[in-house]
């Protein structure tokens, strides 16, 4: 980088103009010096031997006649004529050099005499002489007669006067280019401001508008530039008419864009679902919609303080399924938030990256959905006093069978008693044994009863599959096993756990074990068929998913209708037996858990319900993890 | 070229304890022979008589005098010698144009001072050169007097000029010129001849042939006395007016009874041949002094006006005291003013004004005399 290129283009233009002048101006003077002061002195020279030589001429005669007077007259026509400045003093001296005449008026200056003796009379010659305070040209030419030189003229040029001449010469020559300098001092000047003023309101507007000032093209200086600039026709007036014309398009599109970022922050503010804008990757809040700061009781304030995990289980999410990806369009559904004052909020989430005020955002939209969880508990909480209610004989049976245990126990105690026998030590401490352990077994049927029963909300927590199968199995197992049908458990116990909720999970296995043994006694009942009912209840892994079989060898279902049993109030029991929810309610749960579930049923052979649910591979923790 | 004071007039000046050496370069032989010599005998008649009493601060005033021949190379020439060998301290005396016009330069080159010239010419009067102290009225003050007579109390409107050719006639001529000028006139005819010639005869033919009805004449007493005796023989007769530098004693000597009506302008009053005559002072004393060193000659117009140069000389060499330079020299003559030479119009110069009198007398030759015109 030279210092040049750091001048502004004016400054770069101006002092290239006049760069190139002075460098003229420089070439011209040195050839004036070189060339036409050589020349002008030679050229005086040349004008001193002529007057010598035309004095030479007019003096033949009166040097022959010895006539001082008219010699005398003679050299002072030379001195006082025409050249009075060039000629400094003129001398005729005869052959000899003894002076005749001379134009010493005051004196002689310096040693003339001796000079004028010593000068070579017959050859015109020009020597360079110190007389007294000057330098002279001593100019000597012979006046002949004949072939014989009888004198000679010795004329003295002033070198002070041709020094006079060149300085004279010299000092035209500097005004005349001090004048052209000049000139084109003030036309690069000109000139530069003719091509930079535009540039540089240019560039002053550019600064206007970087600041998003777009009035300015409206305005009246703005108007005046279009003006002057439509007076010219080069690539100034185009730049700048492309300027004008990208402007005005800059500002039609910077209104648009202003209109737009409007609509959007009114729909954003008045959008029916809370909406935040969070940090792409600390998630914190940046921004949030008023319906945000009013379903969550925070303020707005609050809210920027504070990152999306801090509002509810967002980070659970994660442990589903894959990691939440702020790149891709995400949808969460029943993600459990928290309000400010503790209340759980259920929402569905629906993000996408954007950008906000120049950062990298993502959007979270949410949507309220408490208020159809909790209808969904409800209907799950309906289907499932449905299905208690009709397995309450089978209950009763399951909890009388202790109590008759207990009733004979004591009944034996009573005998004992009545009959004034002791009992035998360890008859007593059998029985007292068999009594308490019926009694734990009742309490654990209420138990699970109870547990089964409660209604529960939608939260997420790590389960074993495994022991959902065994805990349904003690609730159910013996009243299947009582109805003759054999209820086989095949289960791995090497399985990966998942993130469900334990109730709603044994719920399914109940509503699956309960409709196969309702198959297989339809199928009983209808085909009078004597090979017993097998219900085989299989877990198992693969491909990072947990998996459940129940397989049945009940009716089957038709091919026709496997489509359609999923749906909701579909049923093919009668009238009054079923409500129709189970299956749609199952394939809810499945689903809320990222789970899946697939039939496959040959009729009249049996059917299986497949599920399959992620399991869980932990890399995410959460609060349920810890305290399971 | 301007003067070159104070380089060169310290060395050398002239000037001696005893002796102021001045220097004059004029005609004392040939056709202007008489001017010259009159001119001189008037000076030194006064010079030899304030030598006698004792010179000027105890210097005595000596006065080496070359003679020129009317010849302005030999006039040069002479002032060289003057200036450089004889290393006078003032020149003094001249006459006659186109000589004093001749050593101009000499004069500005060693800044040495020329006073009292025998000649009207405006080269010497204008521009204003210090070194130059005229004397006399200049010959456009005698021309504006000869064609205010002519043309105002004679009448006569058709005037013709005759001229010497040369810085005199022409001078002569430009001032005859522009005081026609100022009537409405120009010359009707001009005739010329060459200086130190005789050939009058194609400049006369001319002039006869205009049917001028006067002539004023610029030219030296012998062309002019022949111009004149020439014309009066082919019965033309004009009024001839001459001016001063004719040397108007000798023209009317010359033409006899020719001369007679003649005109002449003066710049001094006539002097009568004798002093008991004479009602100025100032000219009654020139007689006497010149009655008394120079027996054989008699008064004239170049004689007084020689002698008066002298007075003027004398009068600046007393102003300068003894510490003479010729800077104080000039100074001195500068500052005479209203100065009474005993000839009723009285003398002054100033810081601009070179030239001590400016009255111009008419004389017409009266039985070979010359008397001033009534």
């Amino acid at each position: 980088m030279t210092p040049f290129s750091h001048l502004t283009l004016k400054n770069k233009i101006f002092i290239s103009c006049l760069g190139v002048t002075l460098l003229v101006s420089i070439i011209i003077a040195l050839f004036t010096r070189s060339l036409l002061i050589s020349s002008l002195t030679r050229e005086l020279k040349n004008r001193g031997i002529g007057i010598a030589q035309s004095i030479a001429d007019s003096s033949r005669v009166f040097i022959l006649t010895d006539n001082r007077a008219e010699l005398t007259s003679l050299a002072y026509d030379a001195r006082y004529g025409n050249r009075k400045d060039l000629v400094k003093y003129l001398i005729i001296s005869d052959n000899s050099g003894n002076m005749l005449a001379h134009t010493f008026t005051t004196g002689f200056v310096g040693p003339i005499k001796t000079i004028v003796k010593q000068q070579p009379v017959n050859d015109v010659s020009i020597k360079n002489l110190e007389m007294g305070p000057h330098w002279v040209f001593h100019i000597t030419v012979p006046v002949t007669e004949g072939i014989y030189t009888i004198g000679s003229i010795q004329m003295g040029l002033d070198k002070q006067h041709i020094d006079n001449l060149i300085a004279q010469l010299r000092w035209i020559f500097l005004s005349f280019l001090s004048m052209v300098t000049l000139i084109f001092f003030f036309l690069s000047h000109r000139l530069a401001l003719f091509i930079t003023r535009p540039i540089a309101s240019l560039i002053r507007y550019t600064d206007l508008l970087t600041q998003g000032n777009f009035d300015i093209i409206d305005s009246q200086s703005f108007q005046t530039l279009k003006h002057e600039i439509k007076t010219r026709n080069d690539e100034i007036s185009k730049l700048t008419d492309s300027f004008i014309k990208m402007t005005a398009r800059l500002r039609d599109s910077t209104r648009s864009l202003k209109d737009s970022q409007k609509k959007y922050r009114s729909l954003f503010k008045s959008g029916p679902n809370p909406i935040f804008v969070v940090e792409k990757t600390t998630f914190d809040i940046l921004d949030a919609n008023p319906n945000a700061t009013e379903l969550f009781g925070y303020t707005r304030q609050e809210l920027v303080r504070m990152t999306l995990f801090d509002l509810g289980d967002l980070d659970t999410a994660s442990v589903e399924g894959e990691p939440f990806n702020p790149e891709t369009r995400v949808h969460r559904s029943k993600v459990r938030f928290f309000k400010k004052n503790g209340d759980a909020v259920f929402v569905n989430i629906h993000t996408s990256p954007a950008e906000y005020a120049k950062e990298d955002v993502i959007i979270v939209g949410t949507t309220d959905i408490t208020e159809l969880v909790e209808k969904d508990s409800q209907l799950i909480q309906a289907s499932k006093m449905a299905n208690l209610e009709k397995m309450s004989a089978g209950i009763a049976h399951e909890i009388n069978q202790p109590l008759n245990a207990i009733k004979m126990g004591s009944e034996y105690l009573c005998m004992i008693y009545e009959k004034k026998q002791t009992v035998p030590p360890e008859n007593l401490n059998m029985v007292i044994t068999e009594i308490s352990s019926q009694v734990t077994r009742a309490a654990e049927i209420v138990s699970r009863l109870k547990s089964f029963s409660r209604k529960v909300d939608f939260s997420r927590e790590l389960v074993n599959v495994n022991t959902c199968i065994l805990s349904v199995h003690k609730i159910i197992g013996r009243q299947i096993t009582l109805q003759n049908i054999d209820l086989s458990l095949e289960l791995d116990k090497k399985i990966a756990p998942i993130l469900a909720h334990n109730n709603r999970l044994e719920q399914v296995l109940f509503n699956l074990i309960t409709n196969a043994r309702d198959a297989i006694n339809e199928r009983i009942e209808t085909m009078n068929l004597t090979d017993p009912g097998k219900i085989i209840i299989k877990t198992f892994s693969i491909n990072d998913h947990v998996g459940i079989d129940i397989e049945d060898n009940g009716t089957g279902i038709d091919p026709a209708i496997t489509e359609s049993i999923f749906e909701s109030f579909y049923t093919t029991k009668p009238m009054g037996e079923g409500l129709g929810l189970g299956l749609p309610i199952i394939k809810g749960i499945v689903k809320d858990y990222n789970g899946t579930i697939a039939v496959s049923s040959r009729p009249g052979r049996g059917t299986v319900f497949k599920i399959l649910f992620p399991a869980y591979t932990g890399s995410h923790f959460s609060k349920e993890l810890i305290t399971p | 070229m301007p003067p070159e004071t104070g380089s060169v007039q310290d060395s050398g000046n002239g000037i001696s304890d005893k002796e102021i050496l001045i220097g004059s370069s004029l005609a004392l032989g040939g056709h202007a022979g008489y001017l010259g010599t009159q001119m001189i005998q008037g000076a030194m008649s006064y010079l030899i008589h304030i030598n006698q009493q004792g010179g000027v601060h105890g210097r005595n005033i000596r006065l080496v005098v070359m003679d020129d021949g009317y010849n302005p190379s030999q006039c040069l020439y002479n002032t060289q010698q003057l200036i450089l060998e004889k290393k006078v301290f003032a020149l003094f005396c001249y006459v006659g144009t186109p000589t004093t016009v001749r050593i101009i330069p000499l004069i500005n080159e060693a800044g040495i001072p020329l006073v009292g010239m025998f000649t009207g010419a405006q080269r010497l009067r204008q521009p204003v050169n210090p070194f130059l102290i005229n004397i006399r009225a200049s010959y456009y003050q005698e021309t504006q007097a000869a064609v205010d007579l002519i043309v105002k109390r004679k009448g006569l409107t058709r005037v013709a000029v005759f001229y010497q050719y040369d810085e005199y006639g022409f001078d002569g001529l430009r001032g005859t010129e522009i005081a026609l000028k100022n009537h409405d006139l120009v010359p009707v005819a001009k005739g010329s001849y060459v200086r130190g010639t005789l050939d009058v005869e194609a400049g006369l033919t001319q002039i006869v042939r205009s049917d001028a009805q006067a002539v004023v004449m610029i030219g030296t007493y012998d062309s002019c006395a022949k111009f004149i005796r020439l014309a009066r023989q082919q019965n033309f007769t004009p009024l001839f007016h001459n001016v001063s530098f004719v040397g108007s004693k000798e023209l009317a000597r010359r033409l006899g009874p020719d001369g007679e009506g003649v005109i002449v302008t003066q710049v001094v009053p006539p002097p009568s041949s004798d002093p008991a005559r004479e009602d100025l002072p100032g000219v009654k004393e020139y007689v006497r002094l010149l009655n008394r060193y120079y027996p054989d000659s008699r008064a004239s117009f170049v004689g007084l006006e020689g002698y008066i140069n002298a007075k003027i000389l004398v009068e600046g060499l007393e102003r300068s005291g003894r510490n003479l330079t010729r800077q104080s020299f000039i100074r001195a003559i500068k500052s005479v003013n209203d100065f009474d030479l005993g000839i009723k119009n009285r003398l002054s110069f100033g810081p601009n004004d070179n030239q001590g009198l400016d009255q111009v007398y008419y004389t017409v030759i009266r039985n070979g005399n010359l008397v001033l015109l009534p």
